[in-house]
Parts: structure tokens; C-alpha cells; sequence
């Protein structure tokens, strides 16, 4: 029997037994408690702390929500809410992110924060949704909408279908529920041509769409290049002549999901170079690489390519082509998640180690470059989540060794859903002074709104892809029609969902 | 006897003419063939799908059958250019 899968999904039938869709069962907590994948590695199972966060959120969300007059649900779709979910997390994981107890539980002091905030360039360097004629019928059973009360109305009126990963709740959750200015939009390939997840031509007319409506610049877009296949040059001459990306993007791992007969290297002369020629005069000098994210015994399971989800290839072909930017998607981090995550800081606080992703802040230094980037999406969301004093050792070594100018923010929406949680998780996150003591770093993350946090969210992409400064600092994503849409939503009552889209362990899981 | 020899010799000749022809189909971009198995016990194995890593038995399990086809038998799929169908 041939078997179906939701694009972007690549566990197993029997995997799939032991989790749930993550907005159908996990607590509607602002924060996920439980960590939630994207189908690119396993969830781990709630461990012992997030349940206590979780419980933790809850006593205290029903504390506040009675005082407020309104019940839990509500409650935690508030900036009070939020605060409430970050104050339990501090309880259980220690001093990490900047919050207080008064913000959780005044909601003036919180709203007035989240307001003045608000208006923080944010620039989205991974995002993604899936094409509109993907409609593989095991997908349904795997991404149905929950139904009952812990959903948001507004999600409930659509039917059980794949919606919530399409164009339209990709701007919602993105441009209507977060903080995020500017998203950039990307794709991926597959051996299997059927799980394709959006053409070239998809993606820019998807941006030409979202800027004519907007009014100005709010979604950038890639184009996919296949190095290896039958005729992928080909695309990269198309690309140039007539789709104009900002930046390409690919998998030196051939397929994210599996084990690839189109595995390369970036350091391949014969291969690469002739490409890297063709994208300096072009002047779509930026690629975007995905990189690490393999399980747990990647040495078995990609036997024979495993390498190319390393930055074992970097170094050379930074130092050769620095006219060229190179974007490591996940920091290149190997999916620790899979493991332990104590077992992971543990081995950071011996060795200041994090699997491939340290040989990844060291190539600057190792080969004197400075056109390296280190992309934060699901590395971040998933380490802020099972360990966040882990998360801050590998945003702050990220930042130390590279420099703040070479870390971009990226979520990998729409897969968590509205990303304001990681947003506001990086706005609160600082460096444990005993890390930044011991590793002895001297650049701290500073507070929500810091010179490095905002690089880091926003000012760093602006560079890259030629972004005016003065207008991302600006009314320009303050007064397009976008923000009036949003704008008018809010006035509305629109609220964010709290819901994650990837997936979860079962309880009864747990100890498998 | 005579015969025999000659008839043997000649069978033997192309049998390893046609291993020879095998194995330069076989296809190994995604590694030799014990990497390929080893990708295959991993990936299409169940019962390491409960509590481990990315198993993902879905496209992995097949991309990994397909590599040992490729990699081991010879039996390779053609490529396809990531062209999409308008």
C-alpha cells in the first residue's frame, strides 16, 4: 500500500501512531509545553519540567483570568497570558527569560509592553506554506482541525482540511498574530517529485501578491535550485532571467527527509562553482542551505551522505566565493531533540560543544570569512521549549563567535503557527551570567529591544537583501495597507490562536 | 574434455561480462550498497519508529529501497528535473 504523507512530514505510519496533531492536543498555552516538531525530526514526549510549566501556566492563568473575569482560554491569549507562560518557565527552568510576576498579572503593564513593542522590525528568514493542489488523502487523518472548545472559533469554521498550512493562514498567523514585518518565503525538493513543496513560479507569485495588496515589501522570495538533478542549472538561468528571487535556497542533503541520491557539496569546484559564478554577476548573491537536523543515529540512517547535512563543505567555499552570503538554516544543529536535551547541555558545559552547530560559529574565525549567517528557525522554537537555558548557550555562542551582525531570525512558520511565541521568547531570553562567565563571552543579548536582538530580528536581513534601514525603522510596516488590515483585525477581536501545527508525542508514548 | 574447457571458459567469460555490465549500472549517489542497506534497516525498520529519532519510513523507507535497488541491483529510476506541471 502506497503510503501518503503531509508534505513537510516525514515520519512513519507507525511513528505517526504515537503522536497528534499538536493543535488538537496540547494545552493552548501562549508557549508550546511540550515541544513540537515539523516533521523534520521526532517530538520528543513531554518531559517532567514542561509538565510542570504546564501545570504551572495553568494554576496561575486561572489565578489572573478570575481576577480578570474571563476564563483560562482567553486569558492566555493575552500579553498578560504570554508573560504567565514565560513567569511558569523561569519557575521550573531558572532565571532565563526577563519577566516579571507583576506583568503576568497586570494586564495595563503588559498590553502597554507588547504595544510598545509592536512595531520591532521583524524579519521571517524561514517560512513556509504548501501549494494549493496538494491533496494527498493520508494527510487528512494526520492533520485534521480539533474540534471542541480548546479551538479557536474562527479556525473551526474551516473544514478538516490541509488550510491551516496554505497561503491564507500563513498571512494570518504570520502578518495578523505576530509581530513579523517582512517574511521570506521558501521551498524545498524531494526524491519523491510528489512531495514537492512549491514551485519557483508559486513562490514569487505569491510574493507579487502579498506586496501589490499590501502596498510595499512584506514577503521575499526564493528560488529552489536542485544541484545534481537534470538540467537544475537550467532553473538557476530561469531564476535570473525571469523569476528574481532575493535568494536561493537548497538542501546539500538532497531531501530533508530521506536518504538522497542528489546529495552535494558546496565545495564542489566542478559542480558548485559554475553556479556561484552565475549568482555573483546576477547579483542574487545569497543561498540559503539547509543544514543538520538528522536523527539521532544519522551515521546508519544516511550512510553514504550524511556529511552534506554538516558544514564540513563551508568553509572552503565561503573563503573561495566571498562575494557570495551563505545562510545556514537550524544553525546546521544535528537534532539533539532527539536526545536528551539535559544530556546536550551537559555535554556544552564540558566541552562548549553543540553538534555542528559550534563548527559552525567557528568557520569565521578557522577560515577568516565573514559572509557565514547562522538561521534560527526550529532550532530556536524547539530548544526555547525543552531546555531554555540550552537555547541561550546556543543563541549566545551563535552571537560570540560570529558576531550579532551573522545570527538571523527565522521561525519556520507556518509549521508552529503564529510565531509571536518565539518572537517574544527571543525578546526575553538573556545569557545566564555563569555561561557568559565560564565561555568567556563579553556580548550579552540585552533587553527586548537591544542593538543585538534587533539585528538579530530584523537589521542583519534588511542587509542581506538590501532592505531600506531607514524605511524598516519607519512608518513603512506601520502604515501600508497590511498593517490597516491588521489593524482593523485586531480592532475586531482577533486573537491569536495559541496553536501549533506540527505534532506531538501521545501521552502513552512517553516511555517508548 | 577439450570441449568441455572451452564451453566453461566461455560461459564464465560472459558471466563476468555481464557482471561487469551490472555494475556499471549500478547507481551509488546515494552511497554503495551497504550504505544503502544501511539506510534501509534503519528507515524501514517499525519498530525503531516508536521512541527514536527521524524515522521517517514514509519517504525515507522509500528513497532507502530505492537506493539499494539503485546501488545494489542496478535498477535505476530516472531522474526527474524539479520542473513543475502548470
Amino acid at each position: 500500500m502506497a503510503i501518503q504523507r503531509h508534505i513537510g512530514v516525514h515520519m512513519s505510519d507507525e511513528e505517526m501512531k504515537n503522536v497528534v496533531a499538536a493543535d488538537e492536543a496540547a494545552f493552548a498555552s501562549p508557549v508550546p509545553t511540550q515541544m513540537v516538531s515539523n516533521g523534520e525530526y521526532n517530538p520528543l514526549p513531554q518531559t517532567e519540567q514542561q509538565a510542570k510549566v504546564e501545570a504551572l501556566i495553568k494554576e496561575m492563568a486561572d489565578m489572573h483570568a478570575k481576577k480578570h473575569g474571563m476564563d483560562r482560554r482567553r486569558f492566555l491569549q493575552t500579553s498578560a497570558g504570554m508573560a504567565t507562560a514565560f513567569v511558569a518557565m523561569n519557575k521550573v527552568f531558572g532565571p532565563i527569560f526577563d519577566v516579571s510576576e507583576a506583568e503576568a498579572a497586570d494586564m495595563e503593564m503588559s498590553d502597554y509592553r507588547a504595544k510598545q513593542l509592536s512595531g520591532q522590525f521583524i524579519f521571517d528568514d524561514q517560512t513556509h506554506f504548501i501549494r494549493d493542489d496538494f491533496n494527498k488523502e493520508g494527510l487528512l487523518g494526520l492533520t485534521k482541525w480539533a474540534v471542541g472548545a480548546k479551538v479557536n472559533p474562527r479556525i473551526n469554521e474551516a473544514p478538516m482540511t490541509l488550510a491551516r498550512y496554505k497561503m491564507d493562514n500563513y498571512l494570518k498567523e504570520i502578518f495578523l498574530d505576530s509581530d513579523t514585518k517582512v517574511s521570506l518565503l521558501s521551498g524545498a525538493p524531494f526524491d519523491d517529485p510528489s512531495w514537492w513543496l512549491l514551485s519557483n513560479d508559486a513562490i514569487q507569485n505569491a510574493c507579487r501578491a502579498v506586496n501589490k495588496m499590501a502596498g510595499g515589501t512584506r514577503m521575499l522570495g526564493h528560488t529552489v535550485i536542485t544541484p545534481k538533478y537534470p538540467n537544475w542549472m537550467d532553473e538557476v538561468d530561469r531564476g535570473i532571467a525571469e523569476l528574481h528571487p532575493v535568494s536561493w535556497k537548497s538542501y546539500t542533503i538532497g531531501d530533508p527527509f530521506g536518504p538522497s541520491k542528489y546529495a552535494w557539496r558546496l565545495d564542489d569546484e566542478k559542480l558548485m562553482y559554475p553556479f556561484y559564478e552565475k549568482a555573483v554577476k546576477s547579483g542574487i548573491n545569497t543561498i540559503c542551505i539547509h543544514k543538520g537536523l538528522m536523527p539521532r543515529d544519522y551515521e546508519k540512517a544516511f550512510a553514504g551522505t550524511w556529511l552534506s547535512a554538516t558544514v564540513d563543505d563551508l568553509g572552503k567555499a565561503a573563503k573561495d566565493w566571498p562575494q557570495m552570503n551563505f545562510v545556514i538554516y537550524h544553525s546546521a544543529i544535528r537534532p539533539w531533540l532527539a536526545d536528551a536535551p539535559e544530556r546536550e547541555m551537559a555535554e556544552f558545559d564540558k566541552s562548549a560543544y553543540i553538534q555542528w552547530s559550534t563548527d559552525l560559529a567557528r568557520i569565521p574565525e578557522k577560515f577568516g570569512v565573514n559572509n557565514v549567517y547562522a538561521e534560527l528557525g526550529t532550532t530556536f522554537a524547539s530548544s526555547c521549549v525543552t531546555n531554555p537555558r540550552f537555547c541561550a548557550a546556543l543563541v549566545g555562542q551563535l552571537v560570540n563567535l560570529m558576531g550579532p551582525e551573522r545570527v538571523v531570525w527565522g521561525s519556520d512558520s507556518v509549521w508552529y503557527g503564529s510565531p509571536q511565541w518565539q518572537i517574544e521568547a527571543l525578546r526575553r531570553l538573556e545569557i545566564p551570567a555563569d555561561i557568559m562567565k565560564k565561555q568567556g563571552w563579553k556580548t550579552a543579548l540585552g533587553g527586548p529591544n537591544s542593538e543585538v536582538k534587533q539585528k538579530i530580528f530584523g537589521l542583519n536581513s534588511a542587509h542581506l537583501y538590501g532592505l531600506d534601514l531607514k524605511l524598516t525603522q519607519g512608518p513603512a510596516f506601520t502604515a501600508d495597507k497590511l498593517a490597516a488590515i491588521k489593524a482593523e483585525y485586531l480592532a475586531l477581536g482577533g486573537d491569536r490562536s495559541n496553536k501549533t501545527y506540527g505534532y506531538i508525542a501521545k501521552k502513552d508514548s512517553q516511555t517508548a | 574434455m577439450r570441449g568441455f574447457l572451452r564451453s566453461s571458459v566461455a560461459a564464465l567469460s560472459l558471466a563476468l561480462a555481464a557482471s561487469c555490465a551490472l555494475a556499471q549500472q549500478k547507481d551509488e549517489r546515494a552511497g554503495t550498497c551497504a550504505d544503502a542497506k544501511s539506510q534501509m534497516e534503519y528507515f524501514c525498520d517499525p519498530a525503531r519508529g516508536a521512541g527514536d529519532t527521524m524515522v521517517a519510513v514514509g519517504t525515507a523507507c522509500e528513497n532507502a529501497k530505492k537506493n539499494v535497488a539503485a546501488a545494489c541491483e542496478g535498477k535505476v529510476e530516472a531522474d526527474k528535473a524539479y520542473k513543475f506541471d502548470k
